[in-house]
């Protein structure tokens, strides 16, 4: 048994940040609060929220680049293998992703690797527009796709893609170079699929990683390539080929869809389910368009009401549904019923336009749904 | 000032249909340039606020305390007016930041936000000058209308407006309290109390900041800060007062009946924003340090559009009401001020008139459906 400790980072606000954000001090800012007036003179001073500065911009592959970042003393620190949620600024508009942080736990350096999803609003923004000296907001370090406190004797990571990044920071992590000659005695293997080598994330630094330790294995699988160990999709074959045990050996798997879909698949089909943990960056059917029809699910959260959707305003079909919600002009003025819509696609009634980010705001008296929504009322 | 000019049903959609084509623009264009505007606001608010509060413990001193006074005073005319009142109206909602976003935002007034933004945005705005429904009208205190039926009590009316002006930032907060519906029966006490405590919590925090903590950190210097405070504090109230009863007092400002407006189209709702708002003219300073209310009918047509965008959409506005023969009412601060005075005085007598007596909306108007 491997007896290595990965440690919870946990790291403790500076003393000047619990006394500016003590209840007397705020007390001299109401109703603002100190944070607000600090942020005036350097975003990163603000005591209730977690801001880091872009220090350096690194381009990992022509689509995907890793952006270093200095965070603020509200950082708390992450564990292997953990995702965040970074928020960007495009056009005066807030918009905020979940993306793996890929660096092994530092003192005082996070990082982040976002692949350019073709189509996307954030992701090519962060790979095109951001520059070191930029400052982004984030949250707190979340997910349990992480490395367990301790370590077992053989580990499987299935990436695809930009799947890599959570597992590159459990690698880091894993084969950092302060733990020379005291670290992870296990065995890893990693089966990384991608389209080319140029494409692949991380390429070199893997290959370094591995010639360098020999309990770390990896294979690379190209679908258009034969410079990797082995060549196509997803197989099953390529799992037996790595020669585990998948029903005693723990897998980490992250990537696209369809190859978690298979994979998972694979699992399920040989019993060995409870050894997969999978992160998903992607969430299943959330797009939707003007095309689509009106049948759908109305699920109130917080009222705990489920009604079937019609092409009337949230707020009318709340109130049909016997919620009686915040509300008052009805004309889209006032903003008195704004709430959260967890998740679902609605329509703008006034201005036709279709709305399908998760966890917005809206305002329920001119909006409706397009499919299943969820509000948090 | 004449009857106002009457649109037919047809006339008001297409009347209302520009105003929202307006919007619907100006909505597809905001960005950046919005934001950065909003941003900028607050930090030379909060500078203005840090630098006024600095001075002020050096308010031995005549001049530190002049310059301190004075910059913290204009600092919470900004915080209320261009940043706080805009903000609260969701003129930032889109940008999806929580620090300017409607719902969480608050000021620095006596006023609670939450309370604000239901007698504001909601009643006010929805119900702009209809009598009865507008509570905005007088306030519950004043008589600022011939329809507002006499009573002895409104002999009082100036003492009770400029008392409104030195205490305006309690009497906005003791709006919502609804006293005289509470009187008149129509609220419970229980309700009004609920707005009461919402009330003191505020004040007990603007209090301990204005007069308790900063001048207890002045030390010796108690005095000076507190006096300073105090008179910023009022500062704000005295101008906000004045800005804020040029919008919709002064002469030439139609008011409205129930049954005029009762099912009445989004043209006749625009329609009603417009003779029921009066604007201010002057420089761009005393358009920001207004918070843009001096665009009241922009401010009244658009009310969730950010405000500093106003000022070029009054141009439009004002070709479009003049293609309509639609009465735009403007002008400078001293002289609409002046006839808002003249009113306040003379309908504090029973047969005192107010001095358009052709503004009220008498002639039945023509509703689309």
């Amino acid at each position: 048994m491997n007896t290595l400790m990965i440690e919870n980072q946990a790291i403790r606000r500076p003393l000047w940040r619990r006394v500016v954000g003590s209840s007397v001090v705020n007390a001299l800012a109401a109703p603002h609060g100190m944070s607000r007036y600090l942020e005036a003179i350097d975003p990163l001073l603000a005591v209730d929220t977690i801001r880091a500065r872009v220090i350096e911009v690194r381009r990992e592959t022509e689509a995907a680049v890793t952006l270093v970042m200095k965070p603020n003393g509200n950082w708390q620190g992450f564990v292997p293998g953990q995702y965040l949620g970074v928020t960007v600024e495009i056009d005066g508009v807030a918009h905020t992703r979940c993306y793996s942080l890929s660096g092994a736990p530092r003192k005082g350096v996070i990082q982040i690797t976002v692949k350019r999803k073709p189509g996307g609003k954030v992701s090519p923004f962060i790979n095109e527009q951001i520059r070191a000296g930029d400052v982004l907001t984030l949250s707190v370090a979340g997910g349990d796709f992480v490395l367990p406190a301790e370590l077992p004797e053989k580990m499987l990571f299935i990436a695809g893609g930009s799947g890599i990044t959570p597992m590159m920071s459990m690698l880091r992590t894993l084969f950092a170079a302060e733990r020379e000659g005291k670290g992870y005695a296990g065995e890893v293997t990693l089966l990384y699929y991608n389209n080319r080598p140029a494409d692949t994330i991380f390429g070199d630094e893997l290959s370094q990683l591995a010639a360098r330790h020999v309990n770390f294995r990896l294979i690379r699988v190209y679908s258009d390539s034969d410079l990797g160990e082995m060549k196509g999709l997803f197989a099953a074959e390529q799992l037996a080929a790595t020669g585990l045990d998948l029903a005693v050996t723990p897998a980490w798997l992250c990537g696209p869809e369809p190859l978690m879909n298979l994979v998972e698949a694979h699992y399920a089909a040989q019993g060995f389910s409870q050894q997969l943990h999978l992160e998903r960056f992607a969430l299943p059917g959330m797009q939707a368009n003007a095309a689509d029809g009106i049948d759908g699910e109305l699920r109130f959260l917080k009222s705990e009401r489920y009604v079937a959707a019609d092409g009337r305003s949230l707020l009318d079909q709340a109130e049909a549904a016997g919620l009686s919600p915040e509300s008052g002009c009805r004309m889209g003025i006032c903003h008195t019923c704004t709430c959260r819509k967890v998740s679902g696609s609605v329509r703008n009634l006034q201005t036709g336009e279709i709305s399908s980010g998760p966890d917005e705001d809206i305002r329920i008296c001119i909006s409706a749904p397009v499919g299943d929504v969820t509000l948090d009322i | 000032m004449n009857t106002h000019k009457k649109l037919t049903a047809e006339q008001l959609d297409a009347f209302g249909a520009e105003l929202d084509a307006i919007r619907e623009r100006v909505l597809a264009d905001l960005g950046e340039r919005d934001a950065n505007y909003i941003r900028k606001m607050v930090r030379v608010q909060r500078g203005m606020a840090i630098a006024g509060r600095g001075l002020l413990f050096a308010g031995i001193f005549p001049p530190a305390w002049l310059a301190g006074t004075a910059l913290l005073g204009t600092a919470k005319i900004l915080d209320n007016m261009e940043i706080g009142h805009n903000i609260m109206h969701g003129q930032y909602d889109w940008m999806k930041d929580p620090n300017f976003n409607s719902k969480n935002y608050d000021w620095d007034t006596a006023c609670p936000g939450d309370q604000w933004r239901h007698s504001h945005n909601y009643m006010h705005h929805t119900y702009t000058n209809i009598i009865g429904k507008d509570r905005d009208v007088g306030y519950g205190i004043l008589r600022m209308d011939e329809s507002q039926e006499w009573r002895p009590y409104y002999l009082g009316n100036p003492v009770y407006a400029f008392l409104l002006a030195v205490f305006f930032q309690y009497g906005v907060a003791l709006h919502d309290v609804e006293i005289d519906s509470v009187m008149a029966g129509k609220r419970t006490p229980k309700q009004a109390l609920d707005v009461l405590k919402g009330v003191w919590k505020k004040v007990r925090g603007q209090t301990l900041k204005d007069y308790v903590l900063f001048p207890a950190l002045a030390g010796p210097f108690f005095l000076p800060v507190l006096a300073g405070n105090a008179t910023a504090n009022l500062m704000r109230n005295l101008w906000s007062y004045t800005i804020i009863f040029c919008g919709h007092f002064p002469d030439g400002v139609h008011t409205f009946t129930e049954e005029e407006c009762e099912g009445e189209s989004k043209g006749h709702w625009y329609y009603r924003q417009l003779l029921g708002s009066a604007n201010l003219t002057g420089g761009k300073i005393f358009h920001i340090m207004s918070g843009n209310l001096s665009h009241q009918i922009e401010h009244h047509l658009f009310p969730d559009l950010p405000a500093h965008r106003y000022a070029e959409l009054s141009e439009e506005v004002q070709a479009i009401c003049e293609r309509y023969g639609l009465p735009y009412n403007k002008g400078p601060l001293v002289k609409q001020f002046g006839t808002v005075v003249r009113r306040i005085v003379r309908l504090a007598l029973p047969n005192g008139k107010s001095p358009d007596d052709n503004s009220r909306n008498n002639d039945a108007l023509p509703m689309a459906a």
